[in-house]
């Protein structure tokens, strides 16, 4: 588990303090997929360097795995980062090293026996599908196969926690996808808990579990993705949403009355369409859907339906759990 | 041609070569090792460095400033006295080497001094997030990455060093500047200074060639 606590962080420079995250509240649950959402500048950066220390926050507590890591010495804060995986948006491997050494720095570093380390390292080629890849060199592979040997190489030491900085960023959007799905498939093979800084809702939506939306240094929203985004609070918010589908503008304009349903099982997603099919005249067109997370997801309806048929079909629907809302109304 | 040629001493001239790739060999080992060292203490002393050291930094910058700018012809008399010091002689190949070294081992420390600058900081940063320790930092992540650049600054040196050589000759050092300069131009002997020329030419350019293989080779970019 990750806590933070009340943290902060201020940066001197010459021109006076610049406040780059203030009063942050965080607890990240073991295993789940975590996401924090920003634009550029907000802070995530800083935010996700925090829980490896790479930045030292100006106050507040940070606890990992039950340890506070503000009170460790520096052998200590090193065995401690070896807990927690991390990978970047440009990849950071090692050029004069081929991909079988870069997976196996962080095994040298921690004194690794080479035979042990050798084993290790071919498991987890093909962890993350690159067999028989192991003696190329970095400059001679693509954007996707690079990040797959970084997130090789932060898995090595059996992290509990791996971080993602801006991991897909510099990947175009098919092995995005690519390294989204891995991603998924490592937290549901090994169980690890994963926290995903990206500035693309999509990320957000196919991967997390729960989401924060951090909106210059302050965390403004968070909760459940399907929550989150069903229901956004927050103006920024609402721009991230209105990020996946149509503008929402285009779609806040039309003849009839537009409803959200949002669903976070497949129990909810079934009372939809059960919904639906009863009721012909509810039906009109689907102007946007989406998933979040695994079972997750929204749709939103354009019905001709008249107001009592509406009501009827919103009270239905939320008795099966389903968040409901006219967007128009 | 033919008449300069033939006016030749060319055992003499051998010795001369020999006093040379001596010089060079054994000044280049020494450049090589004070040169790294120096420049591995400036970049990690520097602001922001990993062992950040105002004192050790200022001093180490003033050092290698200072005998990089001072001449080399007035290195060697300055040096005189440090030489005889330690080898007690100020004659002779041997003799030349501690200024030879002085002279070259701060440029070459500002040469490695860049070439670890230029490693990416996101590399470091990796390391860093693996528990690396500082030290496993420089070995592991700095030396590595900056190899190339450490290799091709040799020889970049190496041949600003082969010129230091021969200007040691005009004062006694030996080698193919002393003969150049004695048997050559002293004694009016044209031929001797041409071939002492062609032969530095041809050690400069073999160790071009030998330099940029091997910065070719282990450079994996």
């Amino acid at each position: 588990m990750i806590e933070l606590i009340e943290v902060g962080k201020t940066y001197e420079t010459k021109d006076g303090s610049v406040i780059a995250l203030e009063n942050i509240n965080l607890t990240i649950q073991n295993g789940e997929i975590f996401g924090i959402i920003g634009y550029s500048g907000a802070g995530k950066s800083t935010l996700i360097r925090l829980i490896n220390l790479l930045e030292r926050p100006s106050k507040g507590r940070l606890i990992v795995d039950n340890r506070d890591m503000l009170q460790l010495g520096e052998r200590e804060l090193r065995d401690a980062r070896k807990q927690i995986g991390m990978i970047f948006q440009h990849f950071n491997l090692l050029w004069s090293r081929n991909v079988a050494q870069n997976i196996a720095l962080p095994l040298e570093l921690a004194g690794v026996h080479h035979k042990a380390r050798d084993a290790r390292v071919s498991e987890l080629l093909a962890l993350v599908g690159l067999e028989g890849r192991g003696k190329a060199y970095p400059s001679q592979l693509s954007g996707g196969q690079k990040q797959r040997v970084g997130i090789a190489r932060a898995l090595a030491s059996r992290p509990k926690i791996l971080l993602c900085d801006e991991a897909t960023s510099a990947l175009d959007p098919k092995t995005t996808e690519s390294i989204l799905q891995l991603l998924r498939e490592i937290n549901r093979k090994l169980g690890i808990t994963i926290v995903i800084i990206t500035h693309e809702m999509k990320v957000i939506s196919s991967t997390c579990h729960r989401v924060a939306v951090l909106d210059k240094g302050i965390i403004v929203e968070s909760g459940a993705v399907s929550e989150v985004f069903g229901h956004p609070k927050q103006e920024i918010t609402r721009e991230f949403v209105g990020k996946t589908g149509l503008p929402l503008e285009q779609i806040r304009k039309p003849k009839h009355v537009l409803l959200r349903a949002v669903f976070r099982s497949s129990t909810a997603q079934r009372a939809i369409i059960t919904e639906l099919a009863r009721s012909e005249q509810l039906f009109g067109r689907i102007v946007q859907a989406e998933t979040f997370g695994d079972d997750g997801g929204s749709i939103v309806l354009e019905t001709g339906a008249d107001n009592e048929a509406i009501q009827h079909a919103v009270a239905a629907l939320r008795a099966k759990d389903v968040l409901i809302e006219v967007l128009n109304g | 041609m033919n008449a300069l040629i033939l006016n030749i001493d060319w055992s003499a001239m051998l010795v001369s070569t020999g006093e040379t790739l001596y010089m060079t060999l054994v000044s280049a080992v020494f450049t090589f090792l004070f040169g790294l060292l120096l420049g591995f203490v400036l970049f990690l002393t520097a602001k922001n460095g990993l062992y950040e050291n105002r004192l050790i930094y200022r001093l180490t910058a003033s050092f290698v400033n200072v005998f990089r700018s001072i001449p080399f012809i007035i290195l060697i008399i300055l040096l005189i006295p440090l030489t005889v010091l330690i080898l007690r002689t100020m004659i002779g190949s041997t003799a030349a080497l501690p200024a030879i070294i002085i002279g070259s081992a701060p440029f070459y420390a500002r040469l490695v001094e860049i070439g670890l600058r230029e490693v990416d900081k996101g590399v470091i940063e990796a390391a860093q997030s693996m528990g690396a320790s500082r030290w496993q930092i420089v070995y592991k992540v700095f030396f590595p990455e900056a190899l190339p650049a450490i290799v091709s600054g040799m020889t970049v040196t190496l041949i600003a060093l082969i010129s230091n050589t021969a200007m040691a000759g005009v004062i006694g050092a030996g080698g193919l500047g002393t003969i150049a300069y004695n048997e050559g131009f002293e004694a009016n002997n044209n031929g001797i200074t041409v071939i002492a020329t062609l032969i530095i030419l041809l050690i400069v350019f073999i160790i071009q060639i030998i330099g940029d293989q091997i910065t070719r080779w282990i450079d994996k970019r």
